[in-house]
């Protein structure tokens, strides 16, 4: 598992990226709705929306890195798919990328930490 | 990918692998799962014409000038070339503006003050006449018009400094003493009669603009496309995988 140490920073990097961006909308969209009434107002910027398109892609490649480091440490279909919904879930990704650290080091599968 | 290793028991045949209880049954969840994805693709993707169907027929439907001009007598340049409804009464200010042609004729456009129920006042555009016509007098009752919003002509700077001969609302109301709302309306209706004096209408020179394509809606369609598959990607890989085992 000589790259195993390229994939698990690349999935760290997208798990941050796709974990701040969909958190910072959930928290735009609870406000938003919530406070500032964008559903029967004009208010609701165009960042957002195209935040929410960015966040598509951003998922996109949050799945490719992903699959590619779930299937380098030969995880279970059931925890694979737990990792890839991770990151539709506010907050989860940070959790994904935490158990994975955790599940490389405990089996001993490479550096991490 | 490594080669397959011939000395491996016969399992390693991805296909045979995949006629198995369990990965049939994890086929008929890909199935599902891209039908689904496919569905939601096509779902955006019908609201991306949608969206477009409903911004054009907005863009192409009349509406009522007063509608679209400010208090400063401004108005939005995605505007342009839609068709307006104008109700009020020509007013007696009349311009000839020299040098138009038509048809390669040399004439005159006749440019109508039109004061707009509510007080403001817009160039309309009644047509063009052949030089030495006397434009016929218009309806001084209240009326209702229809015709093409233009943008005021700007050929060169100082063009109308000795005398009127571009439309430009600053220099039509120095003439007419009056505010005068920006661009003009080229008349649209019946088509005029220059031997009678009445101006033959003038094709409007501008269109509407493209509406704005809805690449929000757009982009989510081609991404449920790409996550299914994305799906089929990762079933072959699981599956390749197990084969190997």
């Amino acid at each position: 598992m000589e790259k195993l140490p390229g994939a698990l920073m690349r999935f760290r990097v997208m798990a941050y990226v796709t974990g701040v961006v969909l958190g910072a909308l959930t928290v735009w969209l609870v406000i938003g709705y919530g406070f500032l009434d964008y559903a029967n107002t004009d208010l609701k910027p165009d960042l957002y929306r195209w935040l929410w398109t960015a966040h598509g892609w951003l998922y996109l490649a949050y799945l490719i890195v992903g699959v590619d480091l779930c299937f380098r440490i030969k995880l279970s279909v059931i925890r694979t798919l737990a990792v890839l919904l991770a990151g539709t879930v506010p907050f989860m990704s940070f959790v994904a990328d935490y158990q994975l650290h955790k599940y490389v080091r405990i089996r001993g599968l490479g550096p991490s930490e | 990918m490594t080669p397959p290793n011939t000395s491996e028991r016969g399992s390693e045949q991805p296909w045979r692998t995949a006629l198995t209880p369990r990965w049939l049954a994890a086929l008929l969840a890909l199935i599902v799962l891209v039908a689904a994805f496919i569905v939601l693709g096509r779902w955006q993707w019908d609201r991306t014409q949608d969206i477009l169907a409903a911004e054009r027929s907005a863009a192409a439907a009349p509406i009522d000038l007063a509608d679209l001009v400010d208090d400063q007598g401004s108005w939005n340049n995605a505007d342009i070339g839609r068709t307006v409804n104008l109700q009020g009464t020509f007013t007696d200010d009349e311009l000839l503006l020299a040098n138009r042609e038509l048809d390669g004729q040399a004439g005159v456009w006749v440019v109508s003050s039109f004061e707009l129920d509510g007080g403001k006042t817009v160039a309309v555009v009644r047509g063009w006449l052949p030089d030495d016509t006397s434009p016929a007098p218009r309806s001084r009752e209240s009326v209702n018009i229809q015709g093409v919003l233009h943008p005021d002509e700007e050929f060169y700077e100082g063009a109308n400094a000795t005398r009127v001969v571009t439309i430009d609302a600053d220099a039509l109301a120095d003439a007419w003493g009056e505010d005068v709302i920006d661009g003009y309306v080229m008349l649209g209706g019946d088509q005029g009669d220059a031997a009678r004096g009445i101006p033959v209408l003038v094709p409007p020179t501008v269109q509407v603009g493209n509406v704005p394509f809805p690449l929000q809606n757009f982009f989510y369609a081609i991404q449920w496309w790409v996550f299914a598959s994305f799906a089929v990607v990762v079933y072959a890989r699981w599956l390749y995988l197990d084969a190997k085992k």
